[in-house]
């Protein structure tokens, strides 16, 4: 029925029924107008949500910072993706990786500073399910899979369509949709298993189930979360090659403490220590680089 | 049709409801009494009143077993719809009271009231207290539910609330001031709809009602939990947060399904309550929800068909032992809620399950 959504556009129309935090946000609008030392709101730009890599850059992290119980996880963080750009983050545990993640998709709301998707996008002011709509995919540490559904139904969950809820409780599923489904199964070498609960799978499959989610929802940015944690030489190799023939299409980035992995796919490597960005550069950069040497790759 | 597709244990239960709705009122309108297949009006009624429970059972399935949201109130829903269709059956009354007032009934003459408080007035139009009887209840849950999903409550904490609502509204209804009977409640019936609800006719009628409730119930449960909305929820029982990261409101999906529950439950509390003759507020009590947690669990989870087995079940187990031992009928429950806990973790649903699987297992076995 309905065809695939242009994510950015179909935020913008969500007249819907039960929508309260049209309200909610009217009157916040309406505080922040009152404000002396703002200007109307009326006489800026709203927030729009096209999508802006005109510049290069599909994701700004600039000046960020956040701290729990005084221990700061992210500190004055810089830190920038191209578009079409597979980029792996590489640190020692505690260096702020997942938490960056967090702050991405709305997890966690920073102290300070600013995150853009694309120029335009302020990723501060979105919820959770909005930022996964509007593009950005997230595959978490542990391999989070709908253990009940059949693999199909998880990717048939995934994939990118109208969330709302009496659209899905209409909604069936055509044949361009399962077309994208079985190509999907087909990219992460599952197809086999299509009609399998996903809770039997073993933990390399379920790793490949849920980067397959993540293709479902056509996002043009993955965050991909140690994707080769307790996988077997064979199936990092294909975790590898996966995730290589993405980049250009989508850009991906990606956390990863196996150095070998990192590695193999890697063209630039960003190195965090202590929540902000220690090195940035080609693998052999930084390899080199005396700093990195000594609080992570030395040890 | 799809929607019954690998649902044998839901056909088979629509079918036994079929066949009862029509033997029943033959039974019992057509057979003379005395001849021994005759079915007494009071079975009629007792079993009509199990199939509103097995309504309210399959309402609680729904959140519970599809969304894994743990409701120990949802006997609140329950009583509100039944206090909705209780003030309708007041306003019939008219002037055949104890005190004869053409308007107010007995009780508020009783408390010297002089006028109709303005929440009881539309109450003497039917179509106003069925429209009442679903929006009641479905407001309620929709503000309860909208603060709470929209905090993110769940699990135990939530479980927590939803019985410290049925209970606040116990205390509430206890209360005299509130306008709706107090401890004493709704009662002394006479007609719904200009039918004697002492006619047997009119019992047959509020039975065969309470069947076709429940068929069309959980009807439209299946229909919500084999479409992808449905599988939505089973995401969100099982993995919340990446159901949030693949992009569903989480929230919003909750407070849909849990208000349309609590709209069911109003439903089966609107038909249970010209049966039995009452309603008070003994029906918020939080043992009623904990109860009805009970026959769900011993039916068998997110099956809904065992959610109906496991009300009717418990329901005769509960008439029998409180008629034969009434002292031992606690213990029987609790020692039941343990047993099934230990030994039939899916239920009874889920035994028949294991049965059908064994069997298949042993045919192919046989053949090869």
């Amino acid at each position: 029925m309905s065809p695939v959504v242009d994510n950015g556009r179909d935020l913008l129309r969500r007249e819907r029924a039960f929508d309260f935090s049209a309200q909610r946000q009217a009157w916040l609008q309406f505080k922040e107008s009152m404000r002396r030392d703002q200007t109307f709101e009326f006489m800026v730009k709203t927030q729009d949500l096209e999508l802006d890599v005109s510049h290069g850059p599909i994701l700004y992290i600039e000046d960020l910072s956040v701290s729990f119980d005084g221990f700061k996880a992210i500190n004055h963080l810089n830190f920038y993706v191209d578009a079409g750009e597979l980029r792996c983050v590489i640190g020692a545990n505690g260096a702020g990786k997942t938490t960056m993640m967090d702050i991405i998709t709305g997890k966690t709301r920073p102290d300070a500073g600013s995150v853009y998707f694309g120029q335009k996008i302020d990723l501060l002011r979105l919820s959770e399910p909005e930022i996964a709509q509007i593009g950005i995919g997230r595959k978490f540490q542990k391999p989070t899979v709908f253990e009940h559904h059949t693999v199909f139904e998880n990717l048939e969950l995934a994939m990118a369509a109208d969330k709302r809820v009496f659209s899905t409780l209409l909604a069936k599923l055509t044949a361009t949709q399962r077309d994208r489904i079985d190509e999907v199964l087909e990219t992460i070498g599952l197809g086999e298993y299509a009609r399998r609960e996903a809770g039997s799978l073993s933990h390399g499959q379920k790793q490949w189930l849920e980067i397959g989610m993540l293709l479902m929802q056509d996002p043009l940015l993955l965050l991909v979360d140690e994707p080769v944690a307790g996988m077997t030489h064979q199936e990092m190799d294909r975790t590898a090659e996966l995730l290589l023939s993405l980049q250009g299409k989508h850009s991906v980035v990606v956390v990863e403490h196996d150095m070998d992995f990192v590695r193999s796919i890697a063209r630039r490597v960003t190195v965090l220590h202590q929540g902000s960005v220690l090195a940035e550069g080609s693998m052999e950069q930084v390899q080199n680089d005396p700093r990195v040497v000594e609080v992570y790759l030395g040890e | 049709m799809g929607l019954f597709k690998g649902d044998t244990g839901g056909q088979v239960m629509l079918g036994l409801l079929l066949a009862l709705a029509i033997v029943v009122p033959v039974l019992n309108l057509a057979v003379p009494e005395g001849n021994p297949l005759h079915v007494s009006t009071f079975t009629v009624t007792l079993l009509g009143k199990y199939l509103t429970y097995a309504l309210l059972a399959v309402a609680v399935d729904l959140v519970w077993g599809y969304l894994g949201i743990l409701s120990l109130g949802h006997g609140a829903f329950f009583a509100l719809g039944g206090y909705a269709m209780g003030m309708y059956l007041m306003r019939q009354i008219g002037d055949r009271g104890v005190y004869g007032d053409p308007v107010l009934p007995d009780f508020m003459v009783f408390l010297d009231w002089q006028a109709l408080p303005w929440f009881w007035h539309g109450f003497d139009l039917f179509w106003f207290a069925a429209l009442m009887v679903m929006l009641v209840p479905g407001a309620l849950a929709f503000v309860f539910g909208w603060l709470a999903f929209r905090s993110r409550v769940t699990g135990v904490y939530l479980s927590i609330i939803t019985q410290a609502l049925t209970y606040a509204l116990m205390l509430a209804f206890f209360r005299n001031e509130m306008g709706f009977g107090g401890n004493n409640g709704l009662t002394d019936f006479k007609d719904l709809l200009g039918f004697d609800l002492q006619a047997d006719g009119t019992r047959v009628g509020l039975f065969i009602a309470s069947a076709v409730a429940l068929a069309l119930g959980y009807i439209a449960c299946r229909w919500i939990v084999t479409s992808k909305l449905g599988r939505v929820a089973v995401a969100i029982r099982d993995a919340e947060a990446r159901t949030r990261f693949i992009g569903y409101r989480v929230d919003r999906v909750k407070v849909a399904i849990w208000t349309f529950s609590a709209m069911l439950a109003g439903i089966a509390g609107a038909l249970y309550v010209p049966q039995v003759g009452i309603i008070n507020p003994g029906e918020f009590s939080p043992l009623n929800s904990i109860e009805l947690v009970v026959w769900v669990a011993v039916g068998g989870r997110a099956t809904l068909y065992g959610a109906v087995i496991g009300a009717v079940v418990v329901n005769y187990g509960k008439t029998y032992l409180t008629g034969a031992f009434p002292e031992i009928w606690l213990f029987a429950l609790g020692g039941l809620f343990v047993l099934v806990t230990l030994f039939l973790p899916q239920g009874i649903a889920g035994l028949f399950r294991q049965l059908r699987r064994r069997r298949s297992d042993t045919a192919t076995g046989a053949t090869a």
